[in-house]
């Protein structure tokens, strides 16, 4: 199961969000973003009870992190 | 920033095996028409990847009773109009490539290189990127940055001294260069522009998009698809149009050509078994070919696009022609010249790539769809020019696109024309990739 989560930074913190989403295992990619979000960060996990137990125990837990938006990819077409 | 090295390989011997062509062929022009051999190397190149592409769809098929591929959707594609070429059918699509791009493109290179020398051909090949990026400036509107000026120098710099070092060759040899060589050089720089800038602009349905997504590797058949039919359309016109440029009067290097192509015809099985022939059909045309389809079916690039490899590589070939046509058949090159040149191209290759990495657009687009559309506007956006990835989320936004263009322009018109009219999409908010962080989990 994949999921995308959508981050708006506080000032000068996107280095630190960065390193600290690497740091997380199931973190697949992290790109840093101009637009209404600052970062976006990809995750990959069996379950729902997983990401949430990333998501509440790891993720919500980063400091400058100000608001995120979560969204589970149901289904991927590529070309 | 990965670079998918495997298949930049794939590309980079793909040139090398072009490069040898020049060295091949020169010696067959004595004997053997021009026709006679574009004629031979592509009708058995075309029925090879035809047969190739079929050939895969039914191991596929039997392996991958759950991912087929139908060869009725190969062959009605045919009629698909291609909205990213003037919206004309994809049948006639594919004969403008094979006939102007790649017909007559390999004509005007043999008459350039009968007329003139290898080294002096490879003009052609620089002319052609000066060529391509002038289109770019004056077709979209793309930025003259200081990257793409000094690649501009410095490949006006390499034809300078190519011509100058050619000339000089030609002197000594006592066969100058003929006026129509570089009338020929200018014609393959114009129809190989042509081939560059059309070849990507290829549209799938949506039925081709559905397959895709069922089986990745359709687009290998369908590629192989395209380019035997691009081949055998191309050659099977060359014929009623030889007979009638033979008809006028007027004698030409073509005229003569074409002549001695109809002499030919008897022996066209003898010739066929020639192993200039047989290089020419293997190794420059169908393995280059499917190295090709396999780096562009795997790309996983996350910075630059397929093509944007493809074009910058592509100076390979004249760098490596040039070496070889030194090394193995004595062509005049003083080796400082050679240094010099080959210098040149490589510093050229490095601007290309800063100026191709500088000018990308990567975006990731956000939208908010009309309830009960799910099942259509995916599909219906993904074969937009640029989009690469739709996702369907759950969340505030209902689908994500991943988008990558070449220019700011091409990423203004995909929003404006493409996506903006679309009455379904209720939001859409665009996010840039400033970034793209290295992640080793």
């Amino acid at each position: 199961m994949r999921a995308i989560i959508l981050c708006k930074l506080g000032i000068n913190v996107i280095k630190k969000v960065i390193e600290e989403l690497k740091g997380i295992p199931e973190i697949k990619k992290v790109m840093s973003l101009t637009g209404d979000y600052d970062l976006l960060a990809e995750i990959e996990v069996e379950t729902s009870e997983e990401l949430y137990d990333i998501f509440s125990e790891k993720i919500d837990l980063i400091d400058g992190i100000i608001a995120s938006n979560t969204h589970v990819i149901m289904k991927a077409w590529e070309k | 920033m990965k670079i998918p090295s495997k298949y930049i390989l794939n590309l980079i011997v793909a040139n090398l095996f072009w490069s040898f062509i020049p060295i091949v062929v020169t010696g067959l022009f004595t004997e053997i028409s021009i026709l006679t051999i574009i004629f031979l190397r592509f009708l058995i190149s075309g029925i090879i990847l035809f047969l190739t592409s079929i050939l895969i769809v039914l191991i596929n098929n039997a392996i991958n009773q759950e991912k087929k591929i139908s060869i009725k959707e190969l062959i009605f594609n045919l009629r698909h109009k291609n909205k990213r070429f003037y919206n004309i059918r994809t049948y006639n699509y594919y004969f403008l490539i094979g006939f102007f791009g790649i017909i007559l493109h390999i004509i005007f290179y043999f008459l350039a290189l009968k007329k003139t020398s290898i080294p002096f051909v490879m003009i052609g090949m620089l002319m052609t990127v000066i060529f391509i990026s002038l289109y770019e400036r004056g077709v979209n509107y793309e930025k003259f940055d200081i990257f793409r000026i000094l690649f501009i120098m410095m490949l006006s710099f390499s034809i300078i001294i190519i011509t100058f070092v050619s000339l000089q060759g030609a002197e000594l040899k006592g066969n100058p260069i003929e006026l129509f060589g570089f009338v020929y050089l200018v014609l393959y720089s114009i129809t190989g522009s042509f081939l560059y800038i059309s070849i990507d602009r290829d549209s799938f349905s949506k039925k081709e998009l559905r397959n895709i997504n069922i089986s990745k590797y359709y687009k290998i058949p369908r590629a192989m698809f395209k380019m035997s039919i691009s081949f055998i359309s191309g050659v099977i016109i060359l014929v009623p149009i030889s007979f009638l440029i033979v008809i006028f009067p007027i004698e030409t290097d073509i005229t003569r050509e074409i002549v001695s192509f109809f002499d030919d015809l008897p022996f066209l099985f003898d010739i066929l078994s020639r192993w200039e022939i047989i290089y020419l059909i293997i190794f420059a045309t169908i393995l280059p070919y499917l190295l090709i389809f396999l780096a562009k079916v795997n790309w996983k690039s996350t910075n630059l696009t397929y093509s944007q490899w493809s074009s910058i590589v592509a100076l390979i070939d004249p760098i490596s022609t040039l070496i070889f046509s030194v090394l193995l058949v004595n062509e005049f090159f003083p080796h400082g010249y050679l240094i010099i040149v080959i210098v040149f191209l490589i510093i050229t290759i490095v601007l290309r790539y800063a100026h191709e990495v500088k000018n990308i657009v990567h975006a990731k687009i956000l939208l908010k769809i009309k309830k009960g559309c799910l099942n259509r506007i995916p599909l219906k956006i993904l074969k937009f020019y640029g989009v690469r990835e739709v996702n369907s989320l759950i969340g505030k936004f209902d689908l994500l696109l991943h988008v990558k263009v070449n220019s700011i322009k091409d990423f203004h018109y995909l929003i404006n024309r493409k996506l903006k009219p679309i009455d379904e999409i209720l939001d859409l908010k665009v996010q840039f990739v400033d970034k793209i962080e290295d992640v080793i989990n």
